[in-house]
C-alpha cells in the first residue's frame, strides 16, 4: 500500500480492479460495505469453529478420563461454552456494537483456560464456565455503555468514589491471603478482588482526565486518584498490582501529553519507590532472593518457582498429555501459575502460541483505538491495553523467571471471577471503541456520497 | 476407555493443539492486517475536500510541493492510522482534527507542538479556522491550505462530523442537549446555528476541548473570550448556513436501515 | 508503546525458549520434581546395564526396583547408578528418568503400546562404565580411606569406571540413610572438590610451556624453600640445581612457586580456564560439579600457593581425569560420556543427548612436551609405582595436597595419568583422602586400575 509513497496524491487503491473485475467504484463500494459491517468474515469464521474444535476435543478427553466412566459435567460444560463461543463470534457482532475477531481471540483464550482448569480440576472448569458465562453478559454491557454514553463526567466522578471505596473494603474487612490483604467474602458471591474491578474506574478516570488536554494542573484529579489506588494497595500489600496501576498511569500519561521528560520522571520515581519497597517489605526481599537464585530454598520459599520451571521443562515441547503430569504439585496452580500448568500439559509451542495470542490481541485493540476519533476513547482504549499488556508480561516473565514473581493473575487464563468478569469487561470497553469508530466510519461514508 | 488409550489420545493432543493455535494466530494476523489495509483504503477513497501542500522541506519523508489530499474530516498527526499523514519527527502522533464546514476547514489542535495558523499559535483544545490559502504550521513543517474545486462548489452544505444520530435528531427537534455542552443551551454548532437563524452575531468564544468527545462543564470555557484576536482567522460563525433538512433525514433514514443489517442499503445513496 | 511492549514479549518468548532449552533437561531430573516418583506409578522403568549387559538396576515382576544381585557390583557401581529414591541426586537412575520412564517416548510409541496393551515401559540404558572394573578397584583401594577413582577412555570420552568411596548398597537404603555422615550418598568422583596438590603442575607447566620464551635455559637451584612475599613456600628435600623437566619429575615445590613468579596470575588463569576451571560443565550425560582457580589479583605469595595446586585451588578427580586425556589427545578435550546406547521399549535405538566436540585446549607442541615430562615422572620421578610393565608406558603426575596445618593429618593423595598406547588409550584419576604421599598410595591404585582395564580389554 502507498504508505511510504513519493507523493501523496490520492490513487485509487492498487487492489481496486476487484476479483470479480469490477470497475473501480463497484470496488470501492465494496470496500466501503465491508468496512462498515461488523460481520467477521471466513477468518473470523474458521478461528471460532478451531476454538469450537479446541474446546470439543479437550473437554471430550477430559470426559472419558476415568477408565469406564462418563463425566457427564464435562459434556455440560462443554454444551455450555462451545455454542456460546460461537454465537458471540458470529452472529453477536452483526446486531451489537462489537467487533469480531477481537471476540474470537477473546473466546480461544476463555476456551484454553476453561479446558485447563477443568482437566486439572473439574469443580474449578465448571466454576470458571460460569464466570465466562456472566463475564460475557459484563462485556455485553460494558460494550454498549461505552457505544452510547456521551458524557462521562458523572460515571468518571461515581467510578473515583466506588473505587476508593472498594480498595477500602478489604482493608476493613477483608482476608488475608498469599501474604496479601485484597479479598473480601461476600455472603452471595463468593470471594472476591475488588482491585481488578478498580482497575476499570482507574482507567475510566485517568482517560477522561486526560483526554481534556488541560494543562498538568488540570489532571491532577485522575492522578491523585491513581496515587490513591496505589497507596490503598500497597496498605494491602498487593504489590504487583499497584506495579501495574502505576506503569498504566504512566503509559497513559506519555500517550496523552508527549511529555518525554515528565515521563521519564515517572520511571525514575517508580524505580525509586520500587527500591523502598524492597527495603520496607521483607517478603520483596525474600522473593527476588528466590528470584535469583531458587535452588537455594528449595523447599521454602523457592518451592512455588522451581516446581514451576519443574513443570515447563517437564512439558517439553508438546505436553505430557491433558490430564498426564502432576500439575496439582505446583502451589497457586490455578492462579498465578496457570501458565506453567499449561505448559507442562499442552507443551512449549502451545505455551508460547498463546502468548501470541495476547500479542494480537492487543494488536488488534490498538488498531481498533486507533479509528477512534475521540482522544478520550484512544485514552480509554490505551489504557485497557497497556493494563492487559503490562499484567500479561510481568505473569509470564515471572513464571519463568526472567523477573522476579508479583502475585498478578493472568487475563483470561487465571481461575478467579472478578479477574476473569473484569478482563472481559475490559475487552467490552474495546468493543465499544470499535462499535464507536465504526460507526463515524458509517456517518463519514454516508455523508459524503 | 482404557488407561493407555487416554494416554496416547492425551499426549497426542498436544501436538493437535498446538496445530490450532498455530492457525489461529496466522488467521489473526492475516485479518488483521487485511483490516488494517481495508480501512487504510477506505479512508483514501473518501472524497477529498482540499490538498495541503508542504511548503517547507524538512526531512526525508516530506518533500517541498507535495500534495496531501485532506478528506473531509479526520484526524492530522505522525500516526500511521490518522487520515492527513505528517510524517515527522515533532509532530504528535494525532496532533488535530478537522472537518469541513462550507468551504472552510476548522481544525482542533490536541497538542502543544507548534501550532500555528497563518503564524497564529493555536492552544491544545482551540479551533481553527481555515480558509482557502491559509498557511498551517505544525510541528515546524509548513502547510499551504488549497480547497478542492469540488468543495468549494459544496460550499452551502456543511455536514456535521462527530455529531451522532441522537444529537442531530435532538438538536433537529430544538432540544439542543449535547455531549460537553452547557446544561441548558446547545452546542455550540447548534447555537451559531440558531444564532444565525435569528442574525444575531455573537461573540466567538474560545473553546477548551471542544470535541464532541468532550466531558467537560462548558463554564470553563467562557472565561476566554477575551482572547479572540489571538486567532486571528477565528471568524464570525456566520458561514454555516443550516443544512439541508432532508438531507440530514435522509442520512439518518439510510444509516438506520444499515444498522439493521441491510448492507447494501448504502448503495442506494451512490 | 506498542513496540516496546512487542519487544519486551520477544525477549520474554526468548529467554523461554533459552532456559527451557539449556535447563530443560536439568529441571525434569531435578530430584525435587515429583512427575518422576508418580511417573512410576504407571511407567515400568527401564533396565540399566554396564558395557558389557550386567544388570545393574531393573524393574521385577512386581513393580519393585531391583539391582544387580552380587553385593560387590552394587556397592562398586552405587554413586554412579543411583538409589530408586533420588537421595543420589547425580545417579543414573535419578538424572536419566526422562529416558528410563519413557518421557521420551514417542506418540507412535505410546500408540504402539496402547495396541498391544502392553503397559508402557521406559527405555533401556546401557552405560560405558564397567562393573568389573568397578569392582576390582574397589578392592584394590586401601581399607577404610575414602576417595574417588576414574577411568576414562580418552579417546572417546567414554568413563569406563567412576567409583567413589565410601559405597553404599542400594538395595539397604535405611542403614546408608542412618548413616549419612559417612557421605556414602555423595559421589566424590563427580561431585567432590579437592586442592589437587602437586598434579596442578601440569597446568602450570602447560602455562610456562605456552607464555615463556628459553625455558630450556631455566635453572632454579632447590634449597628447600622459596621466599616469597611474606612466607616462603617449603619443599620436604633439597633437589639442587633442576632444570624444568628435572622439578617437574621430583615435584619440586620451590622450582614451579618461582616459575610462577614469571607468569603472571593472568597467564595463568587463563591456562587453568582453557584447561576447564572456573567453567559452568554442562555435560549431557552427567553432572560434574565445577573446579575453581582464582583468577582475581593474587598476591605473589598466592599465586605461588595456587600454581602447585593448594591454595584456593579446587577440582574434582573427574575433571583432572579430563585434564588427563586432553594431555594425551595432543591437547584436545574430550566430552565425558557415560551413556553408551538407549533402546526403546520395542528394540529401536533412541538417539544419545548431543555431545560436544573436543576444542583445542592446548598447542601440540605443548602436549607433547608435557606427555614427554609426564612419562619421565613415572619412569625416573615420583610414580614409578604407576608403571606398567610388558611395554605399557604410563605417563602421570603424582600430588600430594596439603590440607591443614596440623601435622597429624595426612595430604590427600593423588595420581592423574594414562597409557600412551593407541590400543589402550586409558586415562585414570585416584584420589584418596588423607592418604599420605601420592606416589605410595595413589600411584599403586592406578597401577592397578590400569592392567585390570587392559585385561579387561575395554
Amino acid at each position: 500500500m502507498p504508505a511510504k509513497a513519493k507523493t501523496y496524491t490520492a490513487r485509487p487503491a492498487s487492489g481496486a480492479r476487484g476479483r470479480r473485475g469490477d470497475s473501480r467504484a463497484q470496488a470501492e463500494a465494496r470496500d466501503r460495505r465491508r468496512a462498515i459491517s461488523r460481520a467477521g468474515g471466513f477468518r473470523v469464521t474458521a478461528i471460532a469453529l478451531l476454538t469450537f474444535a479446541f474446546e470439543a476435543m479437550g473437554l471430550l478427553l477430559a470426559c472419558v478420563r476415568e477408565p469406564g466412566a462418563v463425566d457427564a459435567q464435562a459434556l455440560s460444560v462443554l454444551a455450555l461454552i462451545a455454542p456460546l463461543g460461537l454465537f458471540t463470534t458470529l452472529i453477536l457482532p452483526r446486531a451489537l456494537p462489537m467487533d469480531a475477531l477481537l471476540m474470537a481471540l477473546t473466546n480461544f483464550l476463555c476456551g484454553v483456560s476453561i479446558v485447563v482448569l477443568y482437566t486439572v480440576s473439574t469443580e474449578r472448569g465448571l466454576r470458571q464456565a460460569i464466570f465466562y458465562v456472566a463475564g460475557l453478559a459484563v462485556m455485553l454491557a460494558m460494550s454498549g455503555i461505552v457505544s452510547r454514553v456521551r458524557r462521562y463526567k458523572g460515571l468518571t466522578l461515581l467510578s473515583m468514589a466506588l473505587g476508593i471505596a472498594a480498595l477500602i473494603l478489604p482493608l476493613a474487612f477483608g482476608d488475608w491471603r498469599y501474604g496479601a490483604k485484597n479479598w473480601v467474602s461476600l455472603p452471595l458471591v463468593g470471594s472476591f478482588q475488588p482491585s481488578e474491578f478498580v482497575k476499570l474506574s482507574v482507567v475510566l478516570s485517568l482517560a477522561y482526565y486526560f483526554s481534556a488536554h488541560r494543562t498538568v494542573p488540570q489532571m491532577l484529579p485522575a492522578i491523585l486518584f491513581s496515587a490513591a489506588c496505589l497507596a490503598l494497595l500497597m496498605l494491602q500489600r498487593d504489590l504487583g498490582t499497584a506495579l501495574i496501576y502505576y506503569l498504566t498511569t504512566l503509559v497513559m500519561f506519555y500517550v496523552a501529553c508527549g511529555n518525554v521528560p515528565l515521563t521519564a520522571l515517572g520511571l525514575c520515581g517508580g524505580a525509586a519507590a520500587a527500591m523502598m519497597g524492597y527495603r520496607m517489605f521483607a517478603h520483596v526481599k525474600v522473593r527476588v532472593a528466590m528470584w535469583r537464585n531458587p535452588w537455594s530454598d528449595p523447599l521454602g520459599g523457592g518451592y512455588q518457582i522451581i516446581q514451576a520451571l519443574l513443570a515447563i521443562g517437564s512439558g517439553g515441547l508438546f505436553g505430557v498429555g491433558l490430564g498426564q503430569g502432576t500439575p496439582s504439585q505446583i502451589p497457586a496452580y490455578d492462579n498465578d501459575f496457570i501458565f506453567a500448568v499449561l505448559c507442562e500439559q499442552m507443551g512449549l509451542v502451545f505455551g508460547l502460541l498463546v502468548l501470541v495470542t495476547y500479542l494480537l490481541l492487543i494488536a488488534r485493540g490498538a488498531s481498533l483505538i486507533g479509528r477512534s476519533r475521540r482522544s478520550f476513547e484512544m485514552l480509554l482504549g490505551c489504557g485497557v491495553l497497556a493494563m492487559l499488556g503490562i499484567q500479561t508480561f510481568m505473569i509470564v516473565g515471572g513464571v519463568i523467571k526472567m523477573i522476579p514473581l508479583t502475585g498478578v493473575t493472568m487475563p483470561f487464563m487465571s481461575y478467579g471471577g472478578s479477574s476473569l468478569i473484569s478482563c472481559l469487561a475490559m475487552i467490552g470497553i474495546l468493543h465499544g471503541i470499535a462499535a464507536r469508530g465504526q460507526e463515524d466510519m458509517e456517518e463519514a461514508i454516508l455523508s459524503r456520497s | 476407555m482404557t488407561g493407555a488409550w487416554y494416554r496416547v489420545l492425551s499426549y497426542g493432543f498436544g501436538y493437535v493443539a498446538a496445530a490450532i493455535a498455530a492457525a489461529i494466530v496466522l488467521l489473526s494476523a492475516r485479518k488483521q492486517t487485511s483490516d488494517a489495509r481495508l480501512w487504510r483504503r477506505v479512508r483514501r477513497g473518501l472524497p477529498q475536500a482540499g490538498v495541503l501542500r508542504v511548503m517547507s522541506a524538512k526531512g526525508r519523508k516530506l518533500a517541498a510541493g507535495l500534495d496531501i489530499p485532506v478528506p473531509y474530516e479526520g484526524t492530522l498527526g505522525a500516526a500511521m492510522s490518522c487520515d492527513v499523514r505528517i510524517p515527522a519527527r515533532r509532530v504528535h502522533l494525532r496532533s488535530a482534527f478537522f472537518w469541513m464546514e462550507g468551504d472552510a476547514l476548522h481544525m482542533v489542535a490536541l497538542h502543544r507542538d507548534g501550532f500555528m495558523v497563518d503564524d497564529v499559535p493555536v492552544e491544545p483544545g482551540d479551533e481553527a479556522v481555515l480558509h482557502d490559502g491559509a498557511v498551517l504550521c505544525v510541528g515546524g513543517i509548513r502547510l499551504a491550505w488549497r480547497v478542492s474545486r469540488a468543495a468549494a462548489l459544496r460550499g452551502e452544505t456543511p455536514e456535521q462530523p462527530y455529531v451522532t444520530r441522537a444529537r442531530r435528531s435532538r438538536a433537529q427537534q430544538g432540544a439542543g442537549e449535547g455531549l460537553g455542552a452547557p446544561r441548558k443551551a446547545a452546542t455550540r454548532r447548534e447555537r451559531r446555528r440558531s444564532a444565525q437563524d435569528e442574525d444575531e452575531a455573537r461573540p466567538v468564544y474560545r473553546a477548551r476541548a471542544a470535541k464532541p468527545g468532550a466531558k467537560k462543564p462548558a463554564a470553563a470555557k467562557m472565561e476566554k473570550t477575551n482572547k479572540t484576536e489571538k486567532t486571528g482567522r477565528k471568524k464570525q460563525p456566520d458561514k454555516a448556513t443550516k443544512p439541508g433538512g432532508e438531507g440530514r433525514a435522509k442520512a439518518e433514514t439510510a444509516a438506520a436501515s444499515k444498522r439493521s443489517g441491510a448492507a447494501k442499503t448504502s448503495d442506494k445513496r451512490r | 508503546m506498542l513496540t516496546l511492549l512487542f519487544a519486551l514479549f520477544g525477549v520474554m518468548t526468548a529467554y523461554c525458549c533459552y532456559s527451557v532449552f539449556f535447563y530443560g533437561g536439568r529441571w525434569v531430573s531435578n530430584p525435587y520434581n515429583p512427575r518422576i516418583t508418580s511417573q512410576k506409578q504407571s511407567v515400568v522403568m527401564g533396565t540399566v546395564t554396564d558395557r558389557d549387559g550386567a544388570v545393574l538396576a531393573y524393574t521385577d515382576a512386581s513393580g519393585a526396583r531391583r539391582y544387580s544381585d552380587n553385593r560387590e557390583t552394587r556397592m562398586a557401581v552405587s554413586q554412579v547408578v543411583g538409589d530408586s529414591g533420588g537421595q543420589v541426586s547425580t545417579g543414573v537412575e535419578t538424572f536419566h528418568a526422562p529416558y528410563l520412564l519413557g518421557f521420551k517416548s514417542s506418540v507412535w510409541e505410546r500408540l504402539a503400546d496402547a495396541f498391544t496393551g502392553t503397559p508402557q515401559r521406559g527405555d533401556d540404558v546401557r552405560l560405558t562404565i564397567s562393573e568389573r572394573l568397578s569392582r576390582h578397584i574397589t578392592e584394590s583401594f586401601p581399607e577404610g580411606k575414602r576417595g574417588a577413582v576414574v577411568v576414562m577412555n580418552y579417546k572417546t570420552g567414554e568413563i569406563l569406571a567412576m567409583v567413589s568411596l565410601p559405597q553404599f548398597d542400594p538395595e539397604d537404603m535405611e542403614s546408608a540413610l542412618a548413616d549419612e555422615e559417612a557421605g556414602a550418598l555423595v559421589n566424590r568422583a563427580t561431585q567432590g572438590l579437592y586442592p589437587p596438590g602437586s598434579t596442578f603442575k601440569i597446568v602450570t607447566l602447560a602455562s610456562a610451556l605456552e607464555n615463556l620464551p628459553d625455558l630450556d635455559d631455566f635453572a632454579f637451584n632447590c634449597t628447600g624453600y622459596y621466599p616469597v612475599g611474606n612466607y616462603s613456600v617449603t619443599e620436604s628435600a633439597e633437589h639442587g640445581v633442576q632444570s624444568l623437566k628435572q622439578a617437574f619429575v621430583h615435584s619440586c615445590n620451590t622450582a614451579f612457586a618461582a616459575l610462577s613468579q614469571d607468569l603472571s596470575y593472568q597467564m595463568l588463569g587463563a591456562t587453568a580456564e582453557q584447561l576447564g576451571f572456573n567453567e559452568n560443565f554442562m555435560f549431557g550425560d552427567l553432572i560434574v560439579y565445577n573446579s575453581s582457580y582464582p583468577i582475581d589479583d593474587l598476591s605473589a605469595e598466592d599465586l605461588a600457593w595456587s600454581s602447585i595446586g593448594q591454595g584456593r585451588v579446587l577440582a574434582t578427580p573427574l575433571h583432572m581425569a579430563l585434564i588427563a586425556c586432553t594431555v594425551a589427545r595432543g591437547g584436545l578435550s574430550v566430552e565425558p560420556t557415560l551413556l553408551a546406547s538407549i533402546t526403546t521399549a520395542q528394540g529401536g535405538a533412541r538417539k544419545l543427548p548431543a555431545r560436544e566436540p573436543g576444542s583445542r585446549a592446548l598447542p601440540a607442541a605443548v602436549a607433547q612436551e608435557i606427555e614427554e615430562d609426564m612419562i619421565a615422572v613415572v619412569k625416573s620421578g615420583t610414580g614409578t609405582r604407576a608403571a606398567l610393565g610388558d611395554g605399557y608406558v604410563v605417563a602421570g603426575k603424582t600430588g600430594s595436597a596439603e590440607v591443614s596445618d596440623d601435622e597429624g593429618v595426612a595430604a590427600h593423595a593423588w595420581f592423574v595419568g594414562y597409557v600412551v598406547n593407541d590400543n589402550a588409550p586409558y586415562a585414570v584419576s585416584v584420589l584418596v583422602e588423607h592418604g599420605g604421599s601420592g606416589g605410595a598410595v595413589a600411584a599403586p591404585i592406578a597401577r592397578r586400575a590400569l592392567q585390570r582395564a587392559i585385561n579387561l580389554g575395554l
